[in-house]
């Protein structure tokens, strides 16, 4: 039996308060970025990916073959978003049966230990989420495990082409397999973009197989010039989706900066990080700084292009914790140097799973 | 179990009461369970509803609610319990600056004074140190400095300003947009007619609201449900401001109009009849538990984790200080007077900090340690040589003593020591 209220004030509690709409409960997203609004790698340029590239934060490609697709941060949404991530076909290709074109998020195992997955008492849970094709017929996804051999492919259907359609799918609770509840990868959602039938299976049941969506799912890479955008993705601990979980921008982008961080880049060509100092010829200069919060694990770190630099060499990553970095510097003469960062010079921290 | 009452017609049954429309039930176990009565079902006072595992809550909105879970992620509000006080901790502060609420009159993490007229009142976290309201540990208290004769163009509001990248979702400004509730809980040792308005950043758009405060010295709680506005230009910048919400603190009478709680083109600073706190000495008004959601109600106030509110503030301010000795990151001497140290900070902030917007509490409470010289070296002079959103480069500057090369380090001389950084809207 489930209960109906109609009222304008809806329920009425003892102290006084009132709930009108379920659209209050919060921080039970277990989808970093769902909404799409942080991309700090790529700032809403588009990309041809390679394998595992990340499209916007905590999004990435899956792909057995390259230049198929291209993604990008998108301001095309539906009420109550600003961004969805789209994806463009780039050819009409004819997926092989191994093929694999999915865009990924990989779930933190601390973020879904409470769900119980793989013990009796897993707990079922309800992925929601907002798409708009210019394909319309049966799409696929899976849920899988870090070993991918526990999979519940999902379909879902576009009946309308580009029409936003809100998408609302239950999963029951694994009670079999393993799924990491560490800083490993717990769950690994999957939305197919064309997938061969070596990955597809049946839609709505667990099984020991690796499916990366369902059989006969459309390809939207098979169609050249195809569009597929998404938004609002939300997979929470509940037997019904409730309305999406909105998250204060700062506390979403800390969230994301758990696994990458960019360091130095303004999105300016200049007055992005500074360092200056003092040294002898063919010294070292060695810094050790703090990461911006602590990431999920030590992180790899990079300097990517070319910084501006006086009297000294690229800086260089000598080494990196979860929650710092060091770095050198080559003093090329006696004197002062100077070395800045700017919009093609800068450190990043990646430490994805 | 015996039922007494049946139907077999193949259509349910109807339970029709007669004219007062009052309907009971009753399972003989502690009395009333259930009463309908003016289409408002009551459940009894020991009566509890329990959800079966596949049940759900429909809205009349259409929403669900499977589970209550954590209520959370909805106040659009950043210290809205007045927790976090980086700037002044409990001590008062004046703010002197007169007109746009820049930092100098921050009095509060995310809450600024607008003012005509300066030193009229004081701010303070605690003030007065009365009981906060049930729930809460901390207020921001509003101390009138002096009696006050307002002039008729005078206007204080205090007021928060709110990142466009937290509201979007409201639709403002568009045929979607959605309805708010901003809720509160007020204390004064005035009493009578007080107001606040919501307003958009490209100004021209304005919704005024009043209350009452009818008894003097008593937490009382504030609702007011704004309907979105579907006109007006709330213009999209990702990191700007959105959204001013304010709380009138005082307004002369040329200052004040008709705040009658529906959108307007043009709003004045503050209500008719607005109770004028500064024209009284040692008036206060104090604020806590301000919430603004998406909905139609106000729901309970959403608690965050201190750190989460503080990271939450930490995006607009950050400082570094407060404890003796407290040490800046490792940085270089570049000659024997000038040394560089790099900072990241704790958070992104919403913009790189302006040289404008670095500040020391004074240069006389730092001092620079050179690992050769080990002396302390007061600063002389400190700027912020470049920033982004996430470091800084500080450029020290000392009468002489550091050596070119060597590492060196600042240090606190008191712990009244600060280095602050703004990114406020």
């Amino acid at each position: 039996m489930s209960l109906y209220v109609d009222g304008v004030n809806g329920l009425t509690f003892p102290d006084g308060s009132a709930q009108p709409t379920s659209g209050y409960t919060g921080f039970r997203n277990r989808i970093i970025n769902g909404a799409m609004v942080i991309d700090q790698r790529n700032a809403g340029a588009s990309v041809t990916p390679t394998d595992g590239q990340y499209l916007v934060d905590r999004w990435s490609a899956r792909q057995t073959s390259s230049s198929k697709f291209s993604a990008q941060q998108s301001s095309t949404a539906p009420a109550g978003f600003t961004n969805s991530l789209l994806v463009t076909s780039l050819s009409a290709y004819s997926i092989a049966a191994t093929d694999i074109f999915a865009l990924r998020q990989k779930i933190e195992g601390y973020n879904m230990a409470d769900l119980g997955w793989g013990t009796s008492s897993a707990k079922s849970v309800t992925l929601s989420f907002w798409v708009y094709s210019s394909l319309t017929g049966t799409f696929g996804g899976s849920v899988m495990n870090s070993a991918e051999n526990r999979a519940y492919p999902f379909s879902y259907t576009i009946g309308a082409a580009n029409t936003w359609i809100a998408i609302s799918i239950i999963i029951p609770g694994d009670t079999t397999g393993t799924w990491l509840t560490t800083n490993g990868t717990g769950i690994e959602l999957s939305f197919g973009l064309g997938v061969g039938t070596t990955y597809s299976g049946t839609a709505g049941a667990w099984t020991g197989t690796t499916y990366y969506s369902v059989t006969a799912a459309v390809s939207m890479v098979g169609t050249s010039g195809a569009t597929f955008y998404i938004t609002g993705v939300q997979l929470e601990k509940a037997g019904t989706a409730t309305p999406f979980e909105y998250r204060l921008y700062g506390t979403e982008l800390a969230l994301c900066q758990r696994y990458y961080q960019v360091l130095g880049n303004n999105d300016s060509s200049s007055n992005g990080m500074s360092f200056k100092g003092y040294n002898a010829a063919s010294a070292y200069d060695l810094f050790t700084l703090s990461l911006i919060n602590q990431m999920r694990q030590s992180p790899t770190g990079s300097t990517i292009g070319t910084w501006a630099v006086t009297n000294c060499g690229q800086p260089a990553i000598t080494g990196t914790t979860a929650t710092t970095f060091s770095f050198q510097v080559l003093i090329t003469a006696l004197g002062s140097y100077v070395m800045t960062s700017n919009n093609s010079g800068y450190f990043t921290f990646v430490s994805e799973l | 179990m015996v039922s007494l009452i049946s139907s077999n017609t193949g259509t349910g049954l109807a339970l029709q009461p007669d004219a007062s429309g009052q309907l009971q039930f009753s399972t003989g176990y502690g009395g009333t369970q259930l009463t309908l009565a003016n289409n408002v079902l009551t459940l009894g006072s020991t009566t509890n509803v329990t959800m079966g595992s596949n049940s759900v809550m429909t809205m009349g909105d259409g929403t669900q609610w499977a589970t209550a879970q954590s209520l959370g992620g909805r106040n659009r509000i950043i210290n809205g319990a007045m927790q976090v006080s980086q700037r002044y901790g409990t001590n008062s502060y004046t703010p002197s600056a007169v007109g746009d609420p820049t930092a100098p009159n921050i009095v509060l993490d995310r809450y600024a004074l607008y003012q005509t007229v300066a030193s009229k009142f004081a701010f303070q976290q605690n003030a007065g140190s009365v009981t906060p309201a049930v729930g809460f540990s901390n207020y921001l208290g509003v101390t009138s400095l002096s009696a006050y004769s307002v002039a008729a163009t005078d206007l204080w509001n205090l007021q928060q300003s709110i990142e466009w990248n937290n509201v979007p979702d409201l639709a403002w400004g568009t045929v979607n947009a959605k309805t708010v509730t901003l809720s509160f809980w007020v204390y004064s040792s005035l009493t009578g007619l007080f107001g606040g308005s919501v307003t958009n950043y490209n100004t021209g758009r304005g919704f005024g609201y009043t209350y009452t405060i009818t008894a003097a010295n008593t937490w009382q709680f504030v609702s007011v449900t704004i309907p979105g506005d579907v006109s007006g230009t709330w213009t999209y910048v990702a990191n700007g401001g959105a959204i001013w919400c304010r709380w009138c603190l005082g307004a002369g009478s040329s200052s004040q109009g008709a705040y009658s709680s529906v959108w307007s083109a043009s709003i004045a600073g503050g209500p008719t009849g607005q109770t004028n706190i500064a024209a009284v000495n040692g008036a206060t008004w104090y604020l806590t538990g301000v919430q603004f959601e998406l909905g139609i109600a106000a729901t309970p106030f959403e608690r965050k984790i201190y750190t989460q509110e503080l990271a939450n503030c930490q995006r607009y301010y950050f400082q570094i200080g407060g404890t003796a000795a407290q040490a800046l990151p490792t940085g270089q001497a570049a000659s024997g007077t000038t040394a560089y140290i790099p900072i990241v900070f704790p958070v992104t902030l919403r913009t790189a900090p302006s040289g404008s917007n670095f500040s020391v509490s004074a240069n006389s409470d730092w001092y620079m340690v050179n690992a050769s010289v080990g002396s302390a070296l007061t600063w002389t002079a400190s700027t912020m040589s470049t920033a982004d959103v996430q470091t800084a480069l500080l450029q020290i500057t000392v009468a002489s003593g550091l050596v070119a090369g060597n590492a060196s380090f600042a240090q606190a001389a008191n712990t009244s020591a600060r280095v602050k950084f703004s990114a406020e809207l």
